[in-house]
């Protein structure tokens, strides 16, 4: 049966939707002591970062545009499973470290009365409800979301300008490059969304690479104007909030109507959900090609390992200091080296290694 | 008498038999119990004939002057059964609906259709006329479907009167009515119309296979064949679409959809229904295309408000009041401080009043239903307030919400339990919650295909030119009349002048 194909454009909607989010609840509590404008310079380190993961993306799809990295790796027997297995892991812990942080911005910002992880169980039964539609409905969510999201940050960073004050930003490197690049590193170990586009491979069509780069570009652009912004008018105090983004947004008024965060937050939410149907579907489809399970199981899975992750949160979150520590874990940053770059190199390539050493053995 | 077996769809039937008297009592059995099963014997020199009918059901002038008349008016010679059965059918009568039926079954089904039947006594079939004369409505205003600038026209109850309406607005031979019949008992006639270049293949099969398939006994309405038509399962707003107007079925038609007509009802279907088509009508196409634009927009600003106003009015009072500017909070506390009901129940009770005064003055006679909207204004929302039951303020958003939701009556259905819905949720878990729901509500909007169409098409997946051309904005007449937009290709196609 022929696989149903999607346009890439659709796809990186969505993905933007779901790299926005991670910027707007952004745990900076390693990098409090970063002066506003080595914080604001990190993400140029980002934008390079991130133009550097596209390579083995860009290449994998040079080699293998038409096959899922799922099945290009299932022609080794020894360890295509494994391809599967590692990106299934690697996209529940994505999707584990959303519910946590939305988990996190509900306890400290939104709603400090109400027991957070009945909300959040809410948002991961929705968010299975998503997964199981399919990825056609997501794509077309996230599509929805980001045409509502996007004029969102338009309107608030224009409410903010009047608050903004140039001299809330310290001069670039002001502490030297090593903390900015380590901030931008980090962030861009972040990334997840970069593995979705060698896994899903077989099902976009269109140009690949002008929309990827606009794609970084885009993201990196509104990532910057953002964090400027923040920078600009919280300035050290931003540092020490947990959720800067958040916290500057509550400033933004447009006439006798203040404290429009709540209405913001509320758009985040739509994102945070179609981000999390996202990546539970990514797994499901992961596991189930690993575990060569036929597609109907697949699309159940997304229910068995929601309780899986409710439980991950509620054990993280019994102490705020678990919590924070787990975006700390050098877990993230290792996935996104081997799924991100390692792996969309390595599976095209090996098999021709293989080949080589066979005719020259 | 012989059987007869249709291979097709596993149908065992009575061949009719040469004896007249057989004929007869076979459909004696059949109908020989209801008082309006007519029979008139006939004598044409050496041959007998019967004439079959049920009373109410032809026209009684019709059958006098096409049938009756030619048949007992002429010269009757020595002819051999046969030969004089082919003149009537071929010279003598003077009815245009003429066809022959060969069973019992059939001879019974052309009797109930309203046809008069002839038999001939030494000839193994009948005559059917086409001389319906049965009680219908005529041709008025339509009920729902309300429009400035359209018609007047709106569809019957009789699938023939809303054929020969579609027929007088699209004069081309394109136009396709395929005739099936559903429910076992109601045997219901149902109209499958679509244009033959527009419409996909595939779709017309899709929904020629769906309507055979229907195991239904009775077919009351048009409502009972949607959910036959519609893909998903889980679905909160409807994917099939209804019309009472022709302009409005038509129209859609050209649009390459398909539509249904079904005998016994004003109210056609059509197929694909997108979402956004609940926000469009007929006088959009025929005023100015900016406010064709403001008419839009207007109505999906009144379906959120219809459906979300109530829950976040809830939510901003119980969760977020530092939302609202002082002056305005103060009246609101102040307000709400007297009524003895907590803000979530005070709002439930009332949205479920409004919802059962509504029923009521939709069910109640129409001599009477002045009566409801003085009890439901003057008792309920003047008194209650002056007994600080309920607040002003809520009664303002109660009043607010029905108005949008009279804006949007075609989902009056889904967004009056919506509305409930959002209430809970806003009062439970604020604005978050709202949005969570809003969330889950696009969710299953995006999940809907039907006849293979996104539902939430053109705005996800995003397709501009649909969007600017005959989404939320409409293109001036004389843009469009020179471009096709291919849903499938997701394009404009240019034709005829490109100057324009």
């Amino acid at each position: 049966m022929e696989t149903k194909t999607y346009d890439l454009r659709a796809l990186l909607a969505l993905l933007l939707v779901s790299r926005l989010f991670v910027s707007f609840a952004f745990l900076g509590e390693r990098f409090q002591n970063l002066k506003t404008g080595d914080n604001a310079a990190a993400w140029f380190f980002f934008a390079g970062f991130l133009f550097l993961s596209l390579l083995p993306v860009l290449f994998y799809f040079k080699k293998n545009e038409k096959t899922s990295i799922l099945t290009a790796a299932q022609n080794n027997p020894r360890w295509g499973r494994w391809v599967g297995l590692f990106y299934g892991f690697y996209f529940l812990l994505t999707a584990l470290g959303t519910l946590l942080r939305f988990d996190l911005f509900c306890d400290t910002v939104m709603l400090p009365s109400l027991p957070t992880l009945l909300f959040s169980a809410l948002l991961l039964a929705a968010a299975c409800y998503g997964a199981r539609c399919g990825l056609s409905t997501l794509l077309r969510a996230g599509e929805a979301a980001a045409a509502l999201l996007l004029p969102v940050i338009v309107a608030v960073a224009v409410l903010l300008l009047g608050q903004a004050e140039s001299k809330n930003i310290t001069p670039l490197f002001y502490d030297g490059l090593a903390a900015p690049l380590s901030l931008g590193q980090y962030s861009a170990g972040l990334t997840a969304e970069l593995a979705a586009l060698p896994v899903l491979s077989d099902r976009l069509r269109g140009k690949k690479t002008a929309p990827l780069l606009c794609w970084a570009g885009g993201l990196s652009a509104l990532v910057l104007v953002m964090v400027l912004l923040t920078a600009a008018v919280l300035g050290q105090y931003g540092n020490g909030q947990p959720f800067p983004l958040y916290t500057v947004t509550v400033l933004a008024q447009a006439g006798p109507f203040r404290r429009a965060d709540a209405l913001q937050s509320g758009v985040w939410t739509l994102a945070v959900l179609v981000k999390l149907g996202f990546f539970l579907y990514l797994a499901a489809l992961s596991f189930g090609k690993a575990l060569s399970l036929p597609a109907e199981k697949s699309r159940r899975l997304p229910l068995l390992l929601a309780p899986l992750l409710l439980t991950a949160v509620w054990l993280l979150t019994r102490e705020e200091q678990t919590a924070l520590a787990f975006f700390d874990r050098p877990v993230f940053a290792l996935c996104f080296l081997l799924g991100v770059v390692a792996l969309p190199v390595l599976v095209p390539l090996l098999p021709k290694i293989k080949e080589r050493g066979r005719v020259h053995g | 008498m012989e059987l007869y077996q249709n291979i097709e769809n596993n149908e065992t039937k009575t061949m009719l038999s040469a004896c007249l008297t057989d004929n007869l009592a076979a459909l004696g059995e059949r109908f020989g119990d209801s008082f309006d099963y007519k029979l008139r014997r006939l004598r044409f020199g050496e041959s007998e004939g019967a004439l079959v009918c049920l009373d109410g059901m032809c026209s009684n002038p019709e059958i006098f002057q096409s049938v009756t008349l030619p048949l007992t008016g002429g010269e009757f010679s020595a002819e051999a059964p046969r030969a004089f059965y082919e003149r009537v059918r071929d010279r003598l009568s003077a009815s245009v609906q003429q066809s022959e039926v060969f069973t019992i079954q059939d001879a019974a089904a052309a009797v109930i259709a309203g046809n008069l039947l002839f038999f001939l006594d030494g000839v193994a079939r009948a005559l059917v006329f086409g001389v319906q004369g049965y009680p219908k409505h005529a041709v008025s205003d339509p009920q729902s479907d309300m429009q400035d600038q359209g018609s007047h026209d709106g569809f019957t109850d009789s699938f023939k009167d809303n054929a020969t309406l579609l027929r007088r607005r699209i004069g081309s031979d394109e136009l396709c009515m395929k005739s099936l019949t559903v429910g076992a008992t109601s045997k219901t006639r149902v109209i499958v119309c679509y244009l033959r270049h527009r419409a996909a293949p595939d779709a017309v099969a899709d929904v020629l296979r769906r309507l055979g398939q229907i195991q239904l006994d009775f077919v009351s309405g048009s409502g009972c064949l949607s959910p036959f038509l519609e893909t998903k399962k889980r679905r909160l707003f409807p994917t099939v679409g209804t019309t009472e107007r022709p302009d409005v079925f038509s129209a859609k038609l050209a649009e390459g959809k398909i539509g249904i007509l079904v005998d016994g009802t004003p109210h056609a279907l059509i197929v694909p229904f997108l979402f956004l088509e609940n926000f469009h009508t007929l006088d959009d196409y025929l005023k100015r295309p900016y406010y064709a634009l403001f008419l839009r927009v207007m109505k999906l600003i009144a379906f959120t408000a219809a459906v979300f106003l109530p829950g976040c009015y809830t939510a901003v009072l119980l969760f977020h009041p530092e939302m609202l500017p002082d002056s305005v909070l103060g009246h609101i506390v102040s307000s709400q401080q007297q009524t003895p009901f907590p803000v979530l129940t005070e709002c439930l009770v009332i949205h479920l009043i409004y919802e059962v005064v509504r029923e009521a003055g939709l069910r109640m006679p129409k001599s009477v239903g002045h009566t409801v909207s003085i009890v439901g204004g003057l008792i309920i929302g003047d008194a209650a307030v002056n007994a600080h039951l309920i607040s002003a303020p809520m009664l303002i958003i109660v009043a607010l919400t029905a108005i949008s939701s009279a804006v949007v009556s075609d989902i009056q259905d889904p967004v009056s339990v919506l509305r409930l819905v959002f209430i809970l949720i806003g009062g439970l878990f604020g604005l978050f919650g709202v949005f969570l729901g809003a969330g889950t509500m696009l969710l299953n909007l995006c999940a809907q295909t039907p006849a293979r169409v996104p539902y939430t098409l053109p705005f996800a997946p995003a397709r501009l030119p649909a969007l600017l051309r005959d989404g939320l904005l409409r293109r001036d007449w004389k843009f469009m009349q020179y471009r096709q937009y291919d849903p499938s290709l997701g394009k404009e196609e240019r034709h005829g002048d490109k100057n324009l």
